[in-house]
């Protein structure tokens, strides 16, 4: 038996039990049955098959690889803000948009759904497209960025879900942005 | 009486047909129409001097209780006809000798007088225009029917008064659907054109937006996130419920119907970003209109449907654009303003009206000839939102925030004081539903 095939497995298998799982950041799932490893995770392909005993150990380090990538989730994907009718990038969007494409790029069960926001000023028809056009330009820096684009889907609320109430410029600049809704 | 017979020639034919020559010739000829002047055409442009003045009494509940119903049907016909900024009244209680000088005074000929009854659930209600001088009846009309349809009947009488006299087609049974907002909610509500009866025609705690009449004034076409990407739904105003129609890839949004042909314009995402697509109301394949890449949404019918006024940012900031029918002979619009949007084309056709930022932050509603002449600014204070013209297109309903919170008002259709129709904030989107 090789470890390699049993931890490609179960990721797999966790990866398409979480791409049945589309709503936003869920609390982790009850574990199914787990595989059983022996480390914690893959190792890298070059590294040398490690001999399987007859019995596996049944030492289950599924839960801690998932509780160490939920972890980086929480802290990667964090909102992106943009400027007055833009959707490009600012540097600090890049930023954050590449640690997101990294942690994707390192745990490909997680797929992403980026949800475009804009300010209240304007109609809600344009802002409904400028929405999206924002999940999109964020989208395309995480695809250039090597995230396969079917794990990356996106939605806009236009104006219609603003983040903050208010008037001026303060609560707009916090209400044009694209959220993210990971799952893994 | 000649020079105006020309240019009221549905009035007169019509009165002449009813017998009402005289009665109604007395009637307009004590009001101020120039008798020199060849088409005297009665317009919004023209309120003024040429406001017909009426009187009217309230009306008398003859039988059954009238606090079972919160209003007096003398005091809507009164409302409307003051609204239509085509008739001037003067109300008195009941009609007496001070009465009659009182409208003699302001210039009436006629008066608009009625009984009503309550029985159970029904009611039964004469509304009638009657001679100040002979007491002779110039319009009559009987109505029955269920105590709540009540209010409706006051409005077709008004409706019957303004078709009679000039010869058009009256508002007062129009109603306005718009976007009501409670929490993280959008629902689509509707209510009477005076604001009266507000009544949900969503109830799924989603967000709903983009109201339009689809070809009935009971039937709003809207677009929902219910069930994710937003999708077009049809509700009836008065039975709501949620009819998923023309399912299609992305997100749908901004329907416009086009009812010469029974068609919908609207905005997609199926290809990638936000194009206008055309296709029959009945259903069948989506034809797609646009082909930018940039932002293209908003559309609106001219009344003809040959055209479609749209927005587009492919210059940079989005702008106004006409293209025909088919997506051919696309020309730009609007130059003069930092920012345009959700235009709506004038059901005479003769006006675009849209929102505009020509500084600041705020939003205006302007109105623009199809030929990019004539810009004419009609609102201030607040941001002004979607234009929704009533389907005789003398007036303009949008959503303001000038008293603070998000409201829907109507003003006339070159401007002016507004009138204000919802109190509950979180209010817009506004849009008008056919005769």
């Amino acid at each position: 038996m090789n470890l390699k095939h049993w931890t490609l497995a179960g990721l797999s298998g966790a990866a398409l039990m979480m791409a049945a799982c589309t709503k936003a950041p869920p609390p982790p799932p009850p574990e199914p049955p787990p595989p059983a490893f022996e480390e914690p995770v893959a190792p890298p392909i070059s590294a040398a098959p490690v001999p399987v005993p007859p019995v596996p150990v049944t030492v289950d380090t599924m839960p801690a690889y998932r509780a160490r990538i939920q972890g980086r989730i929480g802290e990667v994907f964090r909102t992106i803000y943009f400027a007055f009718d833009q959707s490009s990038l600012t540097e600090e969007g890049k930023a954050t948009a590449e640690a997101i494409g990294q942690l994707m790029k390192e745990a490909p069960g997680i797929t992403v759904r980026i949800e475009g926001h804009a300010d209240e000023r304007g109609t809600n028809e344009y802002n409904l497209a400028l929405g999206e056009r924002r999940a999109q330009a964020v989208q395309q820096y995480l695809t250039s960025y090597g995230v396969e684009a079917g794990r990356i889907s996106v939605l806009s609320y236009g104006e219609e879900k603003p983040s903050v109430e208010g008037g001026d410029e303060s609560s707009w600049s916090k209400n044009r942005r694209a959220e993210f809704a990971p799952s893994f | 009486m000649s020079s105006f017979t020309k240019a009221n020639k549905p009035f007169h034919a019509r009165a002449a047909a009813w017998g009402l020559v005289p009665a109604i010739v007395l009637l307009l000829a004590g009001t101020a129409l120039t008798p020199a002047a060849e088409d005297v055409v009665i317009t919004s442009e023209q309120q003024g001097a040429d406001v017909i003045a009426l009187g009217r009494t309230d009306f008398t509940c003859v039988r059954g209780n009238p606090k079972a119903v919160p209003y007096n049907p003398g005091d809507v016909i009164g409302a409307d006809l003051d609204f239509s900024g085509r008739f001037r009244v003067k109300r008195a209680p009941v009609f007496t000798p001070v009465a009659k000088a009182l409208f003699q005074q302001d210039g009436a000929l006629a008066y608009v007088r009625g009984e009503y009854a309550l029985e159970g659930d029904r009611f039964s209600m004469t509304a009638e225009l009657v001679d100040i001088n002979t007491g002779e009846i110039i319009l009559r009309k009987k109505y029955a029917g269920p105590k709540d349809a009540m209010r409706r009947a006051a409005h077709q009488f008004s409706d019957e008064m303004v078709f009679q006299l000039l010869g058009e087609k009256g508002i007062a049974q129009t109603a306005i659907a718009y976007v009501n907002r409670r929490g993280g909610a959008k629902e689509i509500w509707s209510m009477d054109y005076d604001g009266a009866g507000p009544r949900a025609a969503t109830r799924n705690g989603s967000i709903n937006m983009n109201p339009a009449f689809f070809g009935a004034k009971d039937k709003v076409l809207f677009s929902s996130y219910l069930r994710g990407l937003p999708q077009f739904y049809l509700t009836d105003v008065d039975q709501p419920a949620m009819t998923p129609v023309f399912p299609s890839r992305g997100m749908n949004s901004a329907p416009a119907y086009n009812r010469m042909d029974k068609e919908l314009a609207y905005a997609s995402t199926a290809d990638g970003n936000s194009e206008i697509y055309r296709r029959a109301a009945s259903g069948g394949k989506a034809e797609r209109l646009t082909f930018a890449g940039s932002i293209e949404t908003s559309p609106s019918w001219s009344p003809n449907g040959y055209e479609i006024v749209f927005v587009s940012d492919r210059s940079g900031a989005p702008m106004l654009y006409i293209m025909d029918r088919d997506g051919s002979n696309t020309r730009r619009l609007t130059y003069d303003f930092a920012y345009c949007g959700s235009p709506a084309w004038s059901p005479k056709g003769d006006r675009i009206a849209f929102a505009a930022i020509d500084d600041g932050n705020n939003l205006n509603i302007y109105t623009i000839a199809p030929d990019g002449s004539g810009a004419v600014r009609l609102t201030s204070g607040g941001s002004n939102e979607s234009p929704a013209w009533s389907p005789d297109g003398r007036f303009i309903a949008f959503s303001s925030t000038r008293l603070g919170t998000s409201e829907i008002f109507v003003m006339r259709a070159e401007g002016g004081e507004a009138r204000r129709l919802t109190y509950s904030g979180g209010n817009s989107t506004p849009a008008w539903s056919d005769f």
